[in-house]
């Protein structure tokens, strides 16, 4: 079986890898303490099972499952946790496995066992995405030839609605996002977006200026590109005071 | 149109600013009385078309006089007639004073008392034939008026004795056309239900309409006084709901709905336009125990207010008196308790003197509020007096009511202070909430340190050992921190506790982290609180660390007056990281640590964090600690 240990924390990733490569059948690919890294790796080649972090910085250990689910939904993945109240019983509604640090060597032969004879269910792994409280600083995008791209939250400009579709803008480039909009609201760096309208967060860094248009609403300009887009009247002051300050 | 500079400046906001408004409402309140008290002397000192005519030998002259501009006061010597009710026959030449009880009048070389009856005699001149009207607001308890012979109006029924009167205080509004200029007035009287018998209050004279008039001004002063009193009592009332166990708001709101009723009752017009047919023994029970709640709603105020300064067993004392007259006036019929002078008004004057005795002491011990409480009895007191004496003066009555609004407008601040305070020290009390929450470990640093250990100790038992050390020498300190206290310790004990802190961070982050420490020996021994620079480099660590090793440098600057500790960091930096103070406070969650630093710096030195951050240039965080110069 063809495994990948994804950890930040350095001697918690030697520990799992020294155990997991006691077992004959199990193969070590590769191992991570980068999750950026471990993503680029993983979008480009699949691997049977999944050892990963929850709580990594810039990109999130579910976002990153719940992004290699949905390209390679035959990925069996197990969740390394050290302490999260909430996931653990998030974990247990969904049934998706998870190991508490720090763990024995039989718990992981029970997981091991358990995952070879379990199906991966890339709903649970949603779900739990979606419910679950992160930060994200990297997410992911689709380009034109459908390929997943990672793209830094400091390059986008903003995300909007493009009919039913979740558009991401960057200076040079248009993406498909595969979330809604409320849930890239939400993650993303809380700081730095922005509901500026129904349909649209932005990025407050990138925006050059506002102004009236003579219907009462506002128009947003973009500090790289030509784009203009819409700013609700109830947001106005929001804004203005982010900026007066 | 807005345009954003690269440079981020950051000011977090401090929880516990001091209030700056109070001044204001200060400034409102004085405005608010004095307005109160010009316009009460103003009422009582208006003698715009109001005049005083003083009779001699029962005979006044107001041929001269314009009555439709002026309200005529008829004073001065009548004819009386004691014991006796006539309406002709008026030989024997006696006099009495008007306005004055009868009481110490001589008849037959004795007082004639309170409870009596006679006949009042008054010849007036008017301007010319026409319609005029008399006010007669009271007189104790009933009597009889004749306008040249003919009877015109009769309140209750005159008796003489107390069995065959009927007492009624109605105000009498009695107007009459008379043919002659000379009109004599006749006014028989009796009373057997009040301690000062007699006309006590000054016949009116006038133009029906202007009589008409100041009888509703009367009516209306006393129904918006009613309101105020209303509306404060149900808005302490409800304040005491909210607030258990806040018994002042209890008391003194007990004190307003007396004072509803006693105000009520004393401008008769209003009970009677209510009730038409109500007993007079009623109101008077109304009246007398109304008074005295009021005055024992008072004492339990100021007891309650100034627990300490307020002696036990005198307001013991005093209660017991007060809750002996109270069930008497109510228990005992009206003439054992109720119409005794004497012993009303000592009681009024023994409460006046204790509660404002125990002010006194308050104030002396420069208690809060003590000197705006003083002041608004004071005001009381002395409209109390005013009324008390009203006989002998010309003020018109019910100064009283304006005593306790003066009065409750100086509680109602003093509550409103209270308030505000209750919210803001709850405000408080939420921020330290989150001072101690702060100050708590994170679940997940100390697990993961704890798993740090477990997988280290199969690979190299050292390491692990000087993780327990380090992590040990973290615990202490924050064991030791007390989120309720400003515990001081030196500057070498939070650099000791911040180089373990980072000597555990970096057996977790792959040694990622360089701190550097920039402060001169000299500065060491500077007292900080606990904790204040820690949060900071956490903060550093958990936002600017991210692939790429990163350097921390701590250091202490020496101002004229201050030393700057400022942590710099060139991670990733902060960029447009508002810290949510523009917007909502809920999106800055990452930043309660700094929070709480800041607010700790504001209640030690006043001085507040500063953070200037550049987007992947990094993180600069300093603050102000004032040194002697």
């Amino acid at each position: 079986m063809k495994v990948v240990v994804v950890d930040n924390e350095i001697n918690a990733l030697d520990y799992l890898v020294k155990i997991l490569s006691s077992y004959e059948d199990v193969v070590i690919e590769k191992a991570f303490a980068d999750s950026v890294e471990a993503m680029v790796y993983l979008l480009k080649n699949p691997c049977e099972m999944l050892f990963l972090d929850i709580e990594m910085p810039i990109i999130n250990g579910i976002y990153l499952a719940e992004q290699i689910i949905s390209l390679y939904p035959q990925t069996k993945i197990c969740f390394v946790t050290a302490y999260n109240d909430f996931a653990v019983k998030a974990f247990e509604i969904n049934a998706v496995d998870y190991i508490l640090k720090p763990f024995t060597k039989s718990r992981i032969s029970d997981c091991i066992k358990k995952m070879e004879g379990s199906k991966p269910n890339d709903c649970t792994i949603n779900s739990l995405s979606n419910s679950f409280k992160y930060e994200l600083e990297i997410i992911c995008g689709y380009n034109d030839e459908e390929e997943i791209v990672l793209i830094n939250y400091n390059e986008i400009i903003y995300i909007g609605m493009d009919g039913r579709k979740v558009l991401i803008r960057t200076k040079n480039n248009k993406y498909a996002g595969n979330k809604p909009l409320n849930f890239y609201e939400e993650k993303l760096k809380k700081s730095s977006f922005f509901r500026a309208h129904k349909s649209y967060i932005v990025n407050l860094q990138k925006i050059e200026k506002f102004s009236p248009k003579i219907s009462y609403n506002y128009d947003l300009y973009f500090k790289d590109i030509r784009d203009t887009i819409p700013l609700s009247r109830s947001k106005v002051k929001e804004l203005k005071d982010f900026f007066d300050s | 149109m807005q345009s954003i500079g690269k440079l981020v400046h950051v000011y977090v906001d401090g929880g516990g600013c001091m209030r700056d408004n109070r001044k204001v409402t200060q400034i409102a309140l004085f405005i608010i009385l004095t307005v109160i008290t010009l316009v009460y002397f103003k009422v009582i000192t208006d003698t715009n078309n109001k005049k005083f005519y003083t009779a001699e030998l029962g005979y006044i002259d107001l041929s001269n006089e314009d009555i439709n501009k002026n309200i005529i006061f008829l004073s001065g010597e009548w004819e009386f007639y004691p014991k006796e009710f006539k309406l002709s026959g008026f030989d024997k030449q006696s006099y009495i004073q008007v306005p004055k009880p009868w009481n110490d009048y001589l008849y037959n070389d004795l007082n004639l008392g309170h409870y009596s009856y006679g006949t009042y005699r008054l010849k007036i001149k008017v301007p010319q034939k026409g319609l005029y009207c008399f006010r007669i607001i009271t007189i104790s308890s009933a009597y009889k008026f004749f306008v040249n012979g003919k009877e015109l109006y009769a309140n209750g029924l005159v008796g003489t004795s107390a069995k065959n009167e009927v007492a009624c205080w109605k105000e009498g509004i009695i107007p009459f056309y008379t043919e002659s200029e000379d009109v004599e007035i006749v006014i028989q009287v009796s009373n057997f239900h009040y301690s000062r018998g007699g006309i006590t209050r000054s016949i009116i004279l006038g133009d029906p309409q202007a009589i008409n008039n100041s009888a509703s001004g009367d009516i209306i002063k006393s129904g918006i006084m009613i309101g105020i009193f209303a509306g404060i009592g149900f808005y302490l009332l409800l304040l005491y709901r909210i607030r258990e166990r806040k018994y002042t708001y209890l008391y003194l709101g007990l004190f307003c709905i007396s004072s509803v009723i006693l105000e009520a009752v004393l401008n008769c017009n209003f009970i009677y336009g209510l009730f038409n047919d109500i007993p007079f023994d009623l109101i008077s029970k109304l009246e007398f125990s109304s008074f005295i709640c009021q005055l024992i709603a008072l004492q339990w105020f100021i007891k309650s207010t100034y627990p300490k300064e307020y002696n036990d067993s005198w307001f013991r004392l005093i209660n017991i008196i007060n809750f002996i007259y109270l069930s008497l006036s109510v228990l005992t019929p009206n003439d054992i308790v109720n119409y005794n002078d004497i012993i009303y008004i000592s009681i009024l004057i023994a409460n006046y003197i204790m509660g404002t005795l125990m002010l006194i002491k308050s104030f002396l011990k420069k208690k809060k509020y003590s000197l705006l409480l003083l002041v608004g009895s004071f005001m009381m007191v002395f409209t109390t007096i005013i009324d008390v004496l009203y006989v002998y003066t010309r003020f018109t009555q019910n100064n009283y009511t304006f005593g306790i609004l003066f009065f409750l407008v100086c509680q109602i601040y003093v509550i409103s202070e209270e308030v505000i305070d209750a919210f803001e020290s709850s405000s408080e009390a939420k921020n330290m909430e989150i001072a101690y929450l702060q100050a708590q470990i994170a679940p997940h640093f100390f697990f993961n340190t704890l798993n740090n250990i477990y997988c280290l100790m199969d690979e190299s038992l050292p390491k692990a050992k000087n993780l327990i050390l380090s992590f040990c020498d973290f615990l202490r300190v924050k064991h030791k921190f007390d989120y309720r206290k400003n515990i001081f310790y030196s500057l070498k004990e939070e650099i000791d506790l911040i180089k373990a802190f980072v000597e555990i961070e970096n057996v977790r982050c792959n040694g990622f982290i360089d701190l550097i420490i920039e402060i001169e020996e000299e500065y060491l021994t500077t007292l900080i609180p606990q904790l204040i620079i820690q949060p900071i480099i956490e903060n550093s660590i958990k936002h600017g660390l991210k692939t790429r090793p990163i350097k921390i440098t701590v250091s202490a600057i020496r101002n004229i007056s201050s030393l700057t500790i400022a942590v710099s960091d060139d991670g990733e930096g902060m960029a447009k990281n508002m810290t949510g103070k523009v917007l909502d406070e809920k999106r800055f969650s990452s930043g309660v640590g700094l929070k709480n630093v800041n607010y700790r710096l504001m209640k030690c030195f006043k001085t507040k964090l500063n953070i200037v951050s550049e987007l992947s240039q990094g993180t600069k965080v300093y603050f102000e600690i004032p040194m002697e110069v």
